[in-house]
């Protein structure tokens, strides 16, 4: 018996030890109701900014920064949103801004960027809007807009469209209708991948038959069609699906999630465009019976995991982990401590951020913190084309050897127009693992050239030079530059040079 | 700038047969006079020469780029007994490179200072050759620029054999070639960059010079 409970013991502290943290914080705390459609990001230095519709209808923020938030402040130019105001999205771009967009229903999305501390003037984005909207950001900083567009002439339609708004502009633009049929295209969602490819995931619909499927196509960077995929699969079946969200990790896998109403329940599905191969069709949970935005779920990719937030039945939301090894979904914990009406999911460096705000009155938004592996997404690269030449540096008497790194600036870096602050070179034994890494130096963003002093002359060491960008963000040690085993630079042909000089 | 060793020794042997072919003054009667009366000769010598100076120690001479030195020397002697003097000589080798990756200037410098006796079996009126050994006492130093690598400077001993030949030009002055050989090793406490611990500063000299006598 004593046994037994010390195994039961020891099994639950592993459980709690393993188990994620999440913390729940009232954001509008003191409020009156009314505090709608949160939405949370965090940027590469840790500041946190929470976007909500406040109960004046204005849209208000708190500011976090250093450990602790600023207080409710209304976002300048913010319009009064009196109707539905159902769908806002928030994302951090790889400077450190934060781009927020929100809309109103069968009419416009609004659009503001913070930067520095400090709001843009929210703007209108001048293309008529219908309903779901979607931001994700290229590697150069380029934000991608997805939204659906209603038109009433010459007779109903909805198309998904996306624009763009570049790092030097200061709205979207450049809108082109990515599904241009004469069905209805909409609640769109949008993931970027390392290759700057939109990858968009739509409900579909076909009049005739009544038929929603999830429908997902990848465009490139000139918005070219590049692949096409009825994902759900229900073409002809009547069944409705419903909140089609996308999410790309690391590896370049794509994770498509929605909503199935004649099932009531979120199903997903992961595409791996190595093997261009689909998994079977996954059910994750049941969800509500009533349809709308309870209906909403979110794919949130965090490295090389995959992470789904939805609502269950009773309206809480809960947060799921992907165990790609059995195509299932795992629960981590219930995220809200209420039956909820909207939620909004994105990475920090330390845990997920989920805005979510309580479905009865007095509505009131809130922050779930859940502590995750750390994770920071990287755009910058570490350098390009890292030689290593051993060397001796010595007179008769005294002398060591020396390993000589050369390099380059990555181009990848130039291209992205990323500044490089400063760079590390790190040094670890050819037979290290690659936990082994030691740091040498840090060296400031120009320099293309380190000298490794004094080290044995049989050492045989292998470097990294890794780039840190403006915002604190270190490349990740992709390639090692690999030293000499034999000594370059021999004495003797240093010698002989010498003598043909004089 | 290198000087090879056959281009030294045929200088020399020519400025000597240039010197050596002159009258000297009152040459007759004196040959037979020097070798019946040996007090009779100068007491003391003091020359200088040039010669040219090769070390064994190859690490060296193939750092520093050189595997001969040509370099000035002074001498003195004086004589004792039956033919016998006592004899010194001091010079000074020295050499500079780069160092092999940054190019500092590394300038090494040898003092050698030689004590030995010098035997003249024969004195005849312009020729007095002699044979001799002793003893070499040696200081090296070698500095670099800057302060990354550090100078090092030491002191080694051995000995020397020697020949050669006075050649009396005038009464107070003779020419003088000859040819050293010396040994002079030393075992390094810390090793080479490359692991030697052996350190060989003897070596070959030959030179010409001229010699005050008095």
């Amino acid at each position: 018996m004593k046994k037994l409970l010390s195994v039961v013991f020891i099994t639950a502290l592993a459980i709690s030890l393993s188990a994620q943290t999440i913390d729940v914080m009232n954001m509008t705390e003191g409020l009156k109701g009314n505090q709608r459609v949160p939405a949370v990001a965090e940027n590469a230095r840790g500041e946190r900014v929470y976007v909500y519709r406040g109960g004046d209808l204005y849209v208000h923020y708190r500011y976090y920064k250093n450990g602790s938030w600023g207080k409710a402040t209304r976002i300048p130019g913010s319009p009064v949103f009196n109707g539905e105001f159902w769908y806002s999205d928030i994302v951090a771009d790889n400077s450190g801004t934060i781009h927020y967009v929100c809309e109103e229903t069968d009419s416009h999305m609004w659009y503001a960027y913070f930067k520095d501390g400090a709001w843009s003037t929210m703007k209108q984005i001048d293309v008529p809007h219908e309903a779901t909207l979607s931001l994700a950001v290229r590697s150069d900083d380029t934000v991608v807009l997805a939204a659906a567009m209603k038109t009433f002439s010459p007779k109903l339609t909805k198309d998904v469209v996306i624009g763009t708004k570049r790092k030097d502009q200061t709205n979207f633009s450049n809108f082109v209708n990515v599904t241009q049929d004469w069905e209805a295209s909409t609640m769109v969602d949008l993931a970027i991948d390392a290759q700057d490819n939109s990858w968009i995931v739509y409900k579909d619909e076909f009049f005739k038959t009544e038929s929603m499927p999830v429908t997902l196509l990848t465009l490139d960077k000139n918005h070219k069609q590049t692949y096409f995929k009825n994902v759900s699969g229900q073409e002809e079946t009547r069944t409705w699906c419903w909140y089609a969200r996308v999410g790309i990790n690391t590896e370049g896998k794509v994770m498509a999630t929605w909503f199935k109403s004649q099932a009531s329940a979120y199903y997903s599905r992961c595409y791996d465009p190595t093997t261009k191969s689909w998994t079977d069709i996954k059910q994750i949970i049941n969800g509500p019976l009533h349809p709308w935005p309870e209906m909403y779920n979110q794919v949130l990719a965090r490295g090389t995991d995959f992470y789904w937030i939805g609502m269950t039945p009773d309206r809480y939301v809960r947060l799921y982990k992907y165990d790609a090894a059995h195509n299932s979904w795992t629960k981590v914990g219930d995220v809200s401590t209420a039956g909820a009406n909207w939620f909004n999911a994105s990475n920090g460096a330390n845990c997920i951020l989920i805005a979510w705000d309580t479905q009865s009155e007095p509505m009131s938004s809130y922050l779930t913190t859940v502590s995750a592996d750390p994770y920071v997404a990287t755009r910058v690269q570490s350098v390009a084309n890292l030689l290593v030449e051993k060397r001796v540096e010595r007179g008769f008497f005294h002398g060591y050897t020396l390993n000589v790194l050369t390099w380059e600036a990555n181009p990848l870096n130039v291209e992205r127009d990323i500044t490089i602050a400063s760079q590390r070179v790190y040094r670890k034994l050819r037979t290290e693992d690659a936990g082994k890494w030691a740091l040498l130096i840090e060296l400031a963003g120009d320099v293309r050239a380190y000298e490794d002093r004094n080290i044995p002359a049989g050492s045989d060491y292998v470097y990294a030079v890794t780039c840190i960008d403006d915002m604190g963000v270190e490349s990740a040690i992709t390639d090692e530059g690999q030293g000499a085993s034999g000594v370059a630079g021999t004495l003797e042909r240093r010698i002989e040079a010498e003598r043909k000089d004089r | 700038m290198k000087t090879s060793i056959t281009t030294t020794i045929t200088a020399s042997f020519l400025a000597l047969l240039l010197i050596g072919s002159a009258p000297a003054p009152a040459a007759a009667g004196q040959d037979e006079a020097a070798t019946a009366e040996p007090q009779t000769q100068p007491r003391f010598r003091i020359g200088a020469y040039f010669e040219g100076s090769m070390l064994n120690d190859k690490n060296l001479t193939d750092f520093f780029g050189h595997s001969q030195r040509n370099l000035p020397g002074f001498e003195a002697s004086v004589h004792t007994l039956y033919n016998i003097d006592v004899w010194a000589s001091y010079r000074i080798y020295t050499d500079k490179t780069k160092t092999t990756f940054y190019g500092k200037e590394d300038k090494f410098k040898l003092n050698q200072a030689s004590l030995g006796l010098v035997y003249r079996p024969v004195v005849w009126t312009v020729l007095e050759p002699f044979i001799g050994a002793g003893i070499e006492i040696y200081s090296y130093s070698e500095k670099i620029e800057g302060d990354d690598l550090p100078g090092t400077s030491g002191n080694a001993f051995g000995f020397h054999v020697q020949g050669g030949t006075y050649v009396n030009i005038f009464k107070f002055l003779a020419g003088k070639v000859f040819v050293r050989l010396n040994g002079v090793k030393k075992t390094l406490s810390e090793a080479l960059p490359d692991g030697t611990t052996k350190l060989d500063l003897g070596g070959k000299e030959f030179g010409a010079g001229l010699v005050f006598r008095f």
